[in-house]
């Protein structure tokens, strides 16, 4: 191995040495951290609540005694849940009989048992319809009321849909018989 | 005039003589520079920031998520460098009455850029208007920022876990690691 071949082995290795340093110096470029925690508190929140224009008093006339006996039907009624845990609906009056308005001191008692009925016609809370919501026509109870659907999925728009038959009676004093439905939503 | 001669002769010699007198010394100065950088919280001054609490109490705090304060970083780094951030893990631990544990992904939790002093550009699909989940990969969250001293960027968060779990308290930790370029 003559002296020009030496130079030329150990310029090499200098150029791959330095290459390696080089290499080296950008694996261990510096670097510094931060750390936060971020905490997620979830209570629990269910909000039952009308949409689609409904949840305002709805009026049922009677001019007729066919009306009187047959009753009249509403409209249909939405109402939307948001619930993040599965839940039940039920429905119930806030008094037993309707509130009379009117001249008339008899026949002005209506039992909301008899007098007013819901149906739950559509359900996309993706729950299950009790026996009592799938006989169709329910009349209205007072206190806890009667459970409509249960085991409801968690979501932000779990929809179901009712209607009302109000059916005063062919005995009902003229005047105005008036009462509250309350739906309840309860997380299970 | 011959004195004369010799003595302004002889004065400019011991000019001459003076003006070639000096004496230099010099002395070599060595910094020896490493690379350094540093990433803290401006709230704590330290490497931990404080805990960010997003509580939801009510059926819109679910359905439209909740938002942090902001959190303010700060850089000093004597070289340019990057700002990257992910996850300490891919779904929240969680603390609570549910059983087996909910596994809430860390998609749930979302960062927005919210004011940048860096120098550096914000990486897509980070932003400075809109909110992207976060993961437990690194991303990429600022490139190219320039050397300085305290540079401040500060970051929101945003989780909207929707619907889809129950009460209890779920935490995840959110690194941020600022290397030089």
């Amino acid at each position: 191995m003559n002296k020009q071949t030496n130079t030329l082995i150990k310029a090499i290795a200098i150029f791959i040495l330095g290459m390696v340093a080089a290499f080296s110096a950008k694996a261990q470029n510096a670097s510094s951290n931060a750390v936060q925690t971020a905490k997620l508190d979830l209570s629990d929140a269910i909000e039952l609540s009308f949409i689609n224009g409904a949840g305002g008093t709805l009026n049922f006339t009677y001019n007729n005694a066919t009306e009187l006996i047959n009753g009249k039907e509403s409209t249909t009624q939405d109402l939307r849940v948001r619930s993040n845990k599965k839940f039940k609906v039920a429905v119930s009056s806030s008094t037993a009989n309707f509130t009379y308005s009117g001249t008339s001191i008899v026949n002005n008692i209506i039992p909301v048992s008899t007098g007013l009925q819901v149906m739950v016609t559509a359900n996309n809370t993706g729950g299950i319809p009790t026996l009592s919501a799938l006989l169709g026509w329910l009349g209205l109870t007072i206190g806890g009321g009667t459970t409509l659907l249960t085991y409801c999925n968690p979501g932000g728009n779990q929809t179901f849909t009712v209607k009302y038959k109000a059916t005063p009676g062919i005995l009902a004093a003229p005047g105005t018989y008036t009462t509250d439905v309350v739906f309840t939503a309860t997380q299970m | 005039m011959k004195k004369i001669i010799a003595l302004t002769a002889t004065l400019l010699c011991s000019l001459g003589s003076f003006a070639q007198q000096s004496s230099n010394s010099s002395q070599t100065v060595s910094m020896g520079v490493s690379s350094t950088i540093e990433l803290t919280f401006s709230g704590s001054t330290t490497a931990t920031g404080a805990t960010v609490n997003l509580n939801f109490n009510t059926v819109n705090d679910y359905a439209n998520g909740v938002t942090s304060a902001n959190q303010e970083l700060k850089v000093t780094s004597n070289r340019n460098y990057t700002v990257a951030v992910k996850t300490s893990s891919a779904t929240f631990s969680y603390s609570g009455a549910t059983s087996p544990a909910p596994a809430m992904p860390v998609g749930i939790l979302a960062l927005m850029i919210a004011s940048n002093s860096t120098g550096g550009t914000i990486v897509s699909p980070f932003s400075a208007t809109t909110y992207n989940s976060l993961s437990n990969s690194n991303q990429m969250l600022l490139n190219t920022c320039t050397a300085g001293n305290a540079k401040l960027f500060a970051v929101k968060y945003k989780a909207t876990p929707d619907f889809a779990y129950p009460a209890g308290t779920y935490t995840v930790d959110v690194l941020y690691t600022a290397t030089q370029l």
